[in-house]
């Protein structure tokens, strides 16, 4: 069905969204970098690291996520990668303690998601929903990270998987396509790409292992498309309209455990208004659901 | 309130002995509360939601629930009520009160007296300071010592 209910969200509480989900991030980077000092049992380790990550950490609860903020998460990503080597260099042996290593491949993991998110976030914050165009082989590429970050997250309880030949019972199928008139590039506002990111980690997170996971993008000269469909838990009927409000998580899933609280339909949908477009649920109890975005091309 | 973040942690002192229900929805948030805990000393049991949790609470007897209280599924005042229901339904004879400690990032608005005041019987705000956690588990092990309800 086509969601036409008045939105209820405003640019103030979505751009608190963003400022959380940077916090969270934060906040884990912080107790990361205290598991590695205490596996390293140097509670003075990689004391710029220690005090930029504050820096930052203090930025953001500020709500600065400006371009301070961007090159400081910079400068940590770098500081962290220098520090840890000249560690690793004055005690070697430390690389092959399984915590100190895990501690800080989490680091390097999550120092790269941050610097990338607030690059990203400037990005949209600068350009707006001005349309522009992306190579989507880069576009691909960035989702093909996306689903490695989520598999690795897994800790191994599934992979993702592109050829169904290859697919075992608890891995996800996943289909993914970008096309475009353009030919190697395609014109979108960037804040699609968080949609379509957001909504292809939800369709993960209410599809089990053993789903599948279709997504796809499509600049067909009139409109641009965009669909996410997955095998899994459905919608119940009666809240298809209902799961675009501000917060709403659909009473079949409130007590699964995943996190996010209900905001990339209402993030998809109030992209889709802004830009002129429609939004379309589909879902079946039990069997999937399939989001689709049209949104029109902007006249030449 | 928080220490300045990414103080150092000091050398272990006496560490306590407490037996944890952690509850978080976020893998890697889990990872670090429960090696934390773990080098304090204590017993950790981890549970990605709240009915995981009242299922190992019903299973057997903790000291401590050590929760998110942001949570998609819950809200920590609903969560403090379920907690206190199960263990007092599935531990009534037990000689020392269950503590319930909330952990949050300060998304939904309310500072530390507003969770004391809900019940909880602490707060910490994220990121968790090891240091400060070790205080508080420090002061609890010793009522447990002395069974000071």
């Amino acid at each position: 069905m086509q969601i036409t209910k008045p939105l209820n969200v405003t640019d103030q509480q979505l751009a608190q969204l963003d400022l959380h989900s940077f916090l969270n991030v934060l906040n884990i980077l912080m107790g990361e970098l205290q598991l590695l000092k205490l596996d390293l049992q140097q509670p003075s380790a990689l004391p710029e690291t220690t005090q930029l990550a504050g820096e930052v950490l203090e930025l953001v609860r500020a709500g600065r996520l400006d371009a301070e903020a961007s090159s400081r998460a910079v400068t940590l990503q770098a500081t962290f990668i220098r520090e840890w080597v000249e560690q690793l260099r004055k005690a070697p042996d430390a690389a092959s303690l399984p915590a100190v290593r895990e501690a800080a491949e989490n680091l390097k993991s999550i120092l790269k998601v941050l610097v990338v998110r607030i690059e990203e976030y400037q990005e949209r914050l600068r350009t707006g929903n001005t349309w522009r165009p992306h190579s989507i082989q880069e576009l691909t590429g960035n989702f093909v990270n996306v689903f490695a970050a989520i598999e690795k997250n897994s800790k191994g309880r599934y992979h993702i998987i592109y050829n169904i030949a290859a697919q075992e019972a608890t891995d996800y199928l996943v289909n993914f396509k970008i096309e475009s008139v353009d030919g190697a590039f395609i014109n979108m506002p960037p804040v699609l790409q968080d949609v379509f990111r957001d909504l292809i980690a939800n369709a993960r997170k209410y599809t089990a292992p053993g789903g599948q996971i279709s997504a796809g993008l499509v600049d067909n000269g009139q409109e641009l498309r965009m669909v996410v469909e997955d095998t899994g838990c459905g919608i119940p009927t009666k809240e298809v309209e209902q799961v675009v409000d501000f917060g709403y998580r659909a009473s079949n899933v409130r007590d699964k455990a995943t996190r996010g609280g209900g905001f990339g339909l209402t993030k998809a949908y109030s992209t889709a208004c802004k830009l002129g477009g429609t939004m379309w649920i589909t879902s079946t109890l039990g069997k999937g659901t399939r989001v689709a975005l049209h949104i029109p091309r902007p006249a030449r | 309130m928080n220490p300045p973040p990414g103080t150092s942690p000091s050398a272990a002192v006496s560490l306590p002995h407490l037996r944890v229900l952690l509850v978080d929805d976020v893998a890697m948030n889990r990872r670090v509360a429960e090696l934390f805990l773990k080098h304090l000393g204590c017993t950790v049991v981890s549970t990605e939601s709240v009915s995981a949790a009242v299922a190992q609470l019903c299973a057997q007897e903790f000291d401590l629930v050590f929760t998110d209280v942001e949570m998609p599924e819950i809200n920590g005042i609903e969560a403090i009520q379920i907690f206190r229901e199960a263990d007092a339904s599935a531990h009534p004879g037990r000689r020392w009160r269950l503590r319930i400690m909330a952990v949050s990032a300060g998304q939904i608005g309310m500072d530390h007296e507003d969770y004391l005041k809900l019940g909880f019987d602490e707060h910490l705000g994220k990121p968790i300071e090891l240091e400060q956690l070790r205080a508080v588990l420090l002061k609890w092990e010793r009522e447990k010592a002395g069974k000071t309800v």
